[in-house]
């Protein structure tokens, strides 16, 4: 189903950082694991990507090291760290409370008219 | 290690830079950023209380020779400037001033200065004077046979810097010889390191600033406490 | 802007980026990421020409993506770290220039490497030795003073005593006194304290007076720089003629200033 992608542009750190919870991964890791996971509902501009992976790093809730992958490209692996995992329980408490809120909003019976 | 971020990376390297910057001071044996703190580190040395210098008698090369007096010496202080611009000290000498309202002659010695510092035509004496309303003076010295004079304007703490000039040096004979060695004597002082003893006297004429005599003097140069 | 090439796109991005030392790393990720996405498509079996538009479409706008970047890489901050950067290694490079200048005495300011080479250390004064006309006792004086922030102690004092009774029939007994002054200091910076060399006097148990170089012409204690370290000096002074009955010697290494009580006690007998 196509989505308007308005929906998405304000969470798309809440995913990035869900996608960085369990393991490391390096950007083209992130944007097929991200498709994988949305049934490719969410096709994030894979350059947009980048500029969000950067600015997590500035903010300290990822660092990045660099690793040689086995056809000798130099991968930049992002991993998350203990702040970062803090900050994403609070956006994801937050999302969750705000699913709600729409939900109640969205989903309130009918006003049945008898 | 890798896991720093940029602006711990840059804090741990300007502590690294400020640490190994001490480490080349340290290595430096501690030189003073200026020469008038070396020279005040040198009288700390020998516990004479720190006096400002107030004139340098001009070298050529690259160190200044500082005088300061307090009430009971003139101070004599050679610092050179080394390969880092900084500055150490090398020799104090200290001279007795008696009586601070007395004249107090003194003859700046040869080994108080390095060769390049090139005073070796130039022989220096300091006059520390009483005499408040002198704008000009004559100095009138006998070294060897032959007679020296040298006039100086009053320096602002109240003293002079005359210097006598050797007659013979561009000519390589008897004369000049003789000259240079007679020079070379007035080097030795009250030198009592060497166990010298004896001194010269000066004649000095202090004359207002519209040349009238005011005064005239005649002492004998002081000798140095220390070398 | 249209990018027909992949480079061409990396190179509008990295134009955007201020700063200038960033942009090569910034390069290589993004290219690296390019280059997988087109090694998947040739996988599938798309054309060259398709595979660079796909991917170029799915990487979007590189003014943009430049723009975005540059707000992560603040030039500020970027540029701090590559001074500080540069700044250790000019450092660095200076510190080895000093250590190789600071050993050569030729250069060196002051004696920091050089050390104690200067000095003369009369450790041979300290041995003790009995003979008919002569003895030497050595001591340990348990004392301390404090000037000028130096913690003075007397390491070891040695006193020589030479008895011409026995030799020339003369009832002479004279008395010299070697010392070692040791001048400690908390800071690595704190000079050779020369003036104790030339202003140290001293007192006796029978009255006697020691005066030292700086007042006198013939003075009655002499002594001589021999050691240093980072934290420490040391003089060794001696004192011919002292009094052969005198119970104690007391040194004012200050001088005789009567403000100053700086006392070092060495007890004889």
């Amino acid at each position: 189903m196509e989505i308007d992608k308005s929906l998405l542009s304000g969470n798309t750190t809440l995913l990035v950082l869900s996608l960085l919870r369990d393991e490391e991964k390096y950007g083209y890791q992130i944007i097929t694991e991200l498709a994988k996971r949305s049934d490719d509902t969410f096709l994030l501009k894979e350059g947009t990507l980048y500029p969000i992976l950067h600015n997590l790093e500035n903010k300290k809730y990822v660092i990045s090291h660099s690793r040689e992958s086995e056809k000798g490209r130099i991968r930049k692996y992002y991993q998350i760290t203990k702040s970062g995992l803090k900050y994403l329980d609070l956006k994801r408490q937050e999302w969750l409370a705000y699913c709600e809120k729409v939900n109640q909003v969205v989903l309130h019976p009918v006003h049945s008219m008898t | 290690m890798k896991l720093l971020t940029r602006r711990q990376k840059t804090i741990f390297n300007f502590i690294i830079s400020i640490f190994l910057l001490f480490l080349i001071w340290a290595t430096m044996d501690f030189p003073s950023f200026s020469a008038e703190h070396a020279f005040l580190r040198s009288q700390k040395q020998y516990f004479i209380g720190p006096e400002k210098s107030i004139y340098e008698i001009p070298l050529a090369g690259k160190s200044k020779l500082m005088v300061s007096s307090d009430k009971n010496q003139i101070i004599l202080g050679w610092v050179y400037k080394g390969i880092l611009g900084a500055w150490k000290s090398d020799k104090l000498f200290t001279y007795a001033r008696n009586d601070e309202t007395k004249t107090t002659a003194v003859i700046v010695p040869e080994y108080a200065y390095s060769r390049e510092d090139n005073l070796y035509n130039r022989q220096p004496i300091l006059v520390f004077d009483n005499v408040p309303k002198a704008a000009l003076a004559n100095l009138y010295i006998k070294i060897g046979s032959e007679t020296y004079s040298a006039s100086a304007k009053r320096e602002e703490h109240g003293f002079f810097c005359f210097y006598i000039t050797k007659k013979y040096e561009y000519l390589n004979n008897n004369k000049s010889s003789s000259e240079n060695e007679s020079f070379r004597s007035l080097q030795l002082i009250h030198n009592k390191y060497i166990g010298i003893d004896y001194s010269t006297t000066v004649t000095l004429q202090f004359f207002d600033k519209d040349s009238k005599l005011l005064e005239e003097r005649e002492l004998t140069l002081s000798s140095n406490k220390q070398p | 802007m249209d990018a027909k090439s992949i480079s061409d796109w990396l190179n509008i991005v990295c134009d955007k980026v201020k700063f200038i030392p960033d942009r090569k790393e910034i390069y290589q990720e993004l290219n690296n990421h390019m280059e997988e996405r087109m090694a998947d498509y040739e996988e599938m079996g798309v054309s060259y020409e398709d595979a660079i538009k796909e991917v170029l479409a799915a990487m979007g706008d590189p003014e943009q993506v430049g723009t975005e970047l540059n707000n992560s890489h603040k030039p500020y901050l970027g540029w701090l770290w590559y001074a500080s950067k540069w700044m250790v290694r000019i450092v660095l490079l200076l510190c080895i220039w000093a250590f190789l200048n600071g050993t050569n005495p030729l250069t060196a300011y002051g004696y920091l490497f050089s050390g104690s080479k200067d000095f003369i250390v009369y450790d041979n004064n300290y041995k003790q030795a009995e003979s008919e006309t002569f003895s030497s006792i050595l001591y340990h004086p348990d004392c301390t003073a404090s000037l000028y922030g130096y913690t003075l102690t007397i390491p070891r004092a040695s006193l020589h005593t030479y008895n011409e009774a026995a030799i020339e029939n003369k009832d002479v007994t004279s008395a010299t006194l070697f010392l070692t002054l040791r001048a400690e200091h908390r800071l690595p910076w704190a000079d050779f304290p020369m003036g104790i060399q030339f202003l140290t006097t001293a007192i006796d148990s029978e009255g006697n007076f020691y005066n030292s170089s700086y007042d006198a012409i013939t003075p009655s204690i002499y002594g001589n720089p021999t050691k240093r370290g980072l934290f420490y000096y040391e003089f060794e002074l001696y004192i011919p003629n002292i009094d052969t009955h005198a119970a104690w010697i007391e040194l004012h290494p200050g001088g005789n200033d009567e403000d100053n009580k700086v006392r070092l006690r060495i007890q004889l007998k």
